[in-house]
């Protein structure tokens, strides 16, 4: 892993994920101009109505956590969600979709952008790779698994280490992170599907003093709902927790 | 690769940049709540709308509802006010809208009829008959007269009435027709007469007493009305005009124009007089079956006994505009239940449980501050100045699950602020999130110190 193409490169004790962050502009029906990227080591393109393929400069062997955020100017019935990752093309989807999960695009403005974090695990087998020290108080736990149904993930489709993922209700997972915090300060998921559906995922309940979050797949037109198991239908996180109670 | 711990959560040293990660929730323990008000508990019995003020707030608890039975579904009426006059003029609408229409009177029309003088300057020499119209009004104006010489053949005088086109022709026989000869051929005619008499004996010349069609002119109305939305002025002429005129005239109106009928006939014969006039006045008694007033802090709905159901109630409440739209429904009833009285008849009663917003609590994460600042939007300021935005990861934590979610809005990097707003699906629009106890609004951002 040539890791001195991370413009952002935050590592693990194993030193082998990379952060990933960045941004671009949407563009109505034409893909983002590149000049409107924030952030290195990546490009994007505009493939389809509401489609966009992030193609990454380096190689790695898995995503362990993906997550795209949108902006909009004009708060619209709007998401954004994860599709297709393809590690041989260096390739992740992401989709802009509206309410009923159809592609939409969104017009170019200032304050139109798409951003997004990716854990990449590099080529380098590592047992420790994504939680991250930021500070000495601080962990950055990145990753994702698998939802299976009504049963709980499998412990294969675990990507990215100090969590486990059980299932505890419909649609409903709980993380049971391997530390527990003083405070856990940040918590957001994300949805990845393999096609355009009006899901997403949601935050729950959280317990810093038993290190735990629940994270909950939503079908906007049903509510809670359970996804099957399919190796593009992963749910994926991003968790901040506090070690200690005082700041520096 | 260092890693260094900063006032904001973490800053960390890229290649070539330097990157902040600033990350955080907050909580909230409320958000502002709405007064509202049960309209079953003041007593009634069908009546099971809730309704809420439209703000929330405390302010909301201040709001009082009465509800009075005396709903109808009434025509607002008017008996006009000249001693003359016994016409009772009604809206042609029913209800309280009609009591914005004004009727005035006002004794300024001529009611001329229009007249030509056949002689004169472009018309004829011998000709000197004055014709008119045969009634007052402007119709008469759209008259024309020509008179031509005949062909010669010892035809004599005709005349004919073209009533398409408005138009009479008199033909005569050239060095034989007289005056008198034409007058006598006038007589009878519908539309055109003979206003004064000419020289009978004064022999018409083929070259002189030619007239191009000629318009007759002059003509002007005795009675006639000038109708707006919500006004009626009745123009008459005094010691002319006739209640019957008056009263055809608003009968005859139609399309946008009908806005008044005649409740009651007057004395069609008796005539108006000048001191008939009155000033714009306005109908009366205008009712409908279901309407409110508000004058603050009091809203007081007026239905029928009987007959207003719970559904065209909060079709009212829905309705309230202006400085009025105080007030909506909350939680809408069984709309096919019908008010009675006086059992759904409340007397101000209170709305409650509005309150004030909680502050927001931004008790984890450091360098960042989150306010509410309007409707489903929160803004986060940073302790810091940066000069790139690179992630904007914002996510609802929901105790229990909402059709909503939480989304980056507008970032200021000379303001230090970027705004998050609510998307609630089902309302398809923003909206303060319900939070519950231990729900959360997390961001998570990285920041650059220099520009892209």
């Amino acid at each position: 892993m040539d890791r001195n193409a991370f413009p952002f490169n935050l590592v693990d004790q194993s030193k082998e994920v990379g952060l990933f962050v960045g941004n671009f502009a949407t563009n109505g029906t034409s893909s983002p101009a590149s000049a409107s990227n924030k952030g290195k080591g990546w490009t994007v393109a505009r493939t389809s109505q509401g489609l966009f393929t992030v193609t990454f400069a380096n190689k790695f062997l898995r995503v362990n956590a993906f997550i795209p955020f949108l902006r909009l100017a004009t708060p619209v019935a709007r998401f954004v969600q994860t599709g297709l990752i393809v590690t041989a093309s260096k390739t992740v989807q992401i989709r802009l979709l509206d309410a009923s999960g159809a592609v939409q695009d969104a017009a170019a403005a200032t304050n139109n952008r798409i951003s997004f974090i990716a854990a990449l695990k590099g080529p380098d087998n590592c047992p420790l790779q994504g939680v991250f020290h930021l500070g000495h108080k601080r962990l950055l736990v990145m990753g994702s698994f698998g939802p299976n149904s009504t049963s709980s993930p499998l412990a294969a489709s675990h990507y990215g280490n100090g969590f486990t993922a059980v299932r505890t209700g419909t649609g409903a997972h709980r993380l049971d992170f391997s530390s527990t915090f003083n405070t856990l300060e940040c918590f957001i998921p994300s949805l990845q599907l393999d096609s355009a559906t009006d899901r997403y995922a949601v935050g729950g309940a959280l317990s810093a003093s038993a290190g735990t979050a629940v994270v909950t797949t939503y079908d906007i037109s049903a509510g809670a709902t359970d996804v099957t198991a399919d190796a593009n239908r992963r749910i994926h996180f991003l968790a901040i927790g506090r070690l200690t109670g005082t700041e520096a | 690769m260092a890693i260094l711990q900063s006032d904001g959560v973490a800053e960390v040293q890229g290649y070539g940049y330097g990157l902040t990660v600033c990350s955080g929730s907050a909580s909230q323990a409320d958000v502002a709540r709405k007064a509202f008000l049960d309209c079953s508990v003041p007593g009634a019995a069908t009546f099971d709308t809730v309704l809420e003020a439209k703000t929330a707030g405390t302010a909301g608890n201040s709001l009082r509802l009465t509800t009075v039975a005396d709903g109808a579904t009434v025509k607002a009426y008017l008996d006009l006010p000249g001693a003359s006059i016994n016409t009772v003029l009604e809206a042609h609408t029913a209800g309280r809208a009609g009591n914005s229409i004004t009727v005035a009177a006002v004794n300024d029309a001529t009611g001329v009829v229009a007249s030509l003088a056949c002689n004169g300057t472009g018309k004829t020499t011998g000709l000197n008959t004055v014709l008119e119209y045969a009634t007052f009004g402007t119709a008469g104006n759209a008259w024309k007269v020509a008179v031509e010489p005949g062909s010669g053949g010892g035809e004599g005088v005709n005349v004919f009435e073209d009533a398409v086109n408005k138009v009479l022709t008199i033909m005569y026989e050239t060095a034989v027709s007289t005056v008198a000869n034409v007058e006598a051929a006038l007589a009878g005619l519908t539309y055109i007469a003979i206003k004064t008499t000419g020289t009978g004996a004064t022999v018409l010349a083929a070259a002189t007493d030619r007239m191009p069609a000629t318009s007759l002119a002059g003509g002007t109305e005795q009675q006639y009305l000038v109708v707006t939305p919500t006004t009626l002025v009745i123009h008459y002429k005094a010691t002319a005009t006739t209640i019957t005129q008056v009263e055809a005239l608003i009968t005859a109106l139609a399309g946008g124009d009908d806005i008044v009928d005649v409740k009651t006939g007057g004395t069609g014969a008796t005539i108006w007089a000048s001191g008939d006039a009155f000033a714009a006045t306005p109908l009366a008694s205008g009712n409908d079956p279901c309407w409110a007033s508000y004058s603050a802090p009091l809203m007081t709905v007026h239905y029928a006994d009987g007959v207003t159901t719970v559904g065209a109630f909060e079709a009212v409440i829905a309705a309230l505009s202006g400085v009025s739209d105080v007030i909506d429904v909350k939680t809408t009833g069984t709309p096919a239940n019908v008010l009675g009285a006086p059992a759904d008849t409340i007397a101000a009663a209170a709305f409650a449980s509005g309150t004030a917003a909680a502050a927001i609590s931004t008790d984890q994460g450091v360098g960042a501050t989150l306010t509410h600042t309007g409707t489903g939007e929160y803004t986060l300021t940073l302790k810091d100045k940066f000069a790139d935005l690179i992630v904007d990861g914002a996510g609802l934590n929901l105790g229990s699950l909402s059709d909503q979610k939480l989304a980056a809005k507008a970032w200021s990097g000379s303001a230090k602020t970027i705004s998050f707003a609510v998307w609630d699906w089902s309302g398809a629009a923003v909206a303060d999130p319900v939070l519950d106890s231990g729900d959360r609004l997390n961001w998570f951002l990285v920041l650059s110190n220099a520009s892209y």
